[in-house]
């Protein structure tokens, strides 16, 4: 066993020491990522079945009227912090579209509530019959 | 003679002690630093691993989310006047029903847009009070089949939607991708 020898050995296992060091870093920062996006996904997906089931339950009078109906889901299922809830008319196809999003990382649920295809306006046709 | 052979093995086997003597702190050195990076490698790409199977997750919910607007749509369209005519048929059958159903606007049930998302009818089939009805997106041909139950206001989504194989719609329509 050299000096020399030691020496280069001693670089080797320091640099090996050091790239592993800051692969284990980003493995951290990588993990910590994939697991805030699935927490993420999860809060969202929670609030979206529950303004989906919500809003498949409701009887909505026709015109639809996308501001009374944001009004009326929001007493009915307060938002968690950090997520917000949007309704906005589709006067085209006469439908909602609802808009979750996750403030801090932008994550987004969006999907258009005809009134055809969510059964609502019953109530209004019987009237006018 | 034999002492000249005894003293050149000695030689030879000292100067092969020190050789292994000297040669065993590189070699460990190198085997830790491979374990090493090995290591952190394998579990960076496990993290990594990780992360896309989130990021996969969120886009199959999006995905589904633009199915059933798509599914809405068609719903929509089929709630307009004139439509209920064709809709008690196969898609399969339309074409012929031209004459039968003047009133019925065939292009509007084939295909449409919502959102910035352009979805196109696979197939429609009534069966009494319900209907099956699949739909695929143009620009990722993602397809999906849902079911829908008749009401007096037209056909109402039903909860569930079932992904079926991703269809390469310019295959199947040229015409549709072109617009």
């Amino acid at each position: 066993m050299t000096l020399a020898e030691v020496l280069v050995a001693g670089v080797i296992v320091s640099s090996s020491c050091c790239a592993s060091l800051q692969v284990w870093s980003q493995t951290v920062q990588t993990t910590q990522a994939a697991r805030d996006l699935v927490q993420t996904g999860e809060l969202l997906e929670l609030q979206w079945m529950l303004s989906r089931r919500w809003l498949a339950a409701v009887e909505v009078r026709c015109p639809v009227d996308s501001f009374a109906l944001e009004v009326d889901l929001d007493e009915a299922l307060p938002l968690e912090a950090g997520i917000s809830r949007r309704l906005v008319m589709d006067h085209s196809l006469e439908g909602v579209w609802l808009t979750l999003e996750h403030n801090a990382t932008g994550l987004l649920r969006r999907q258009l509530f005809t009134a055809a295809g969510s059964g609502w306006c019953r109530s209004s046709r019987e009237t006018e019959s | 003679m034999l002492n000249c052979l005894h003293v050149s093995a000695s030689r030879w086997h000292l100067s092969h002690h020190h050789r292994r003597k000297t040669g065993f702190v590189l070699p460990l050195a190198l085997g830790t630093s491979v374990v090493l990076l090995l290591g952190s490698a394998s579990m960076h790409s496990l993290a990594l691993h990780g992360r896309l199977r989130a990021r996969i997750d969120v886009q199959q919910h999006q995905r589904r989310d633009q199915l059933r607007s798509a599914a809405m749509a068609f719903a929509a369209q089929a709630a307009a006047p004139g439509q209920d005519c064709l809709l008690a048929w196969g898609a399969s059958h339309w074409d012929g029903l031209n004459r039968i159903c003047p009133k019925a606007d065939l292009k509007a049930l084939r295909a449409g847009q919502v959102g910035e998302t352009r979805w196109r009818l696979l197939d429609w089939q009534p069966n009494g009070e319900q209907a099956q009805l699949q739909v695929v997106l143009v620009s990722s041909g993602s397809a999906a089949q849902l079911l829908l139950r008749r009401r007096d206001t037209g056909f109402q989504l039903r909860q569930g939607l079932q992904i079926l194989p991703a269809v390469d719609v310019a295959k199947t329509s040229p015409d549709e991708v072109a617009l």
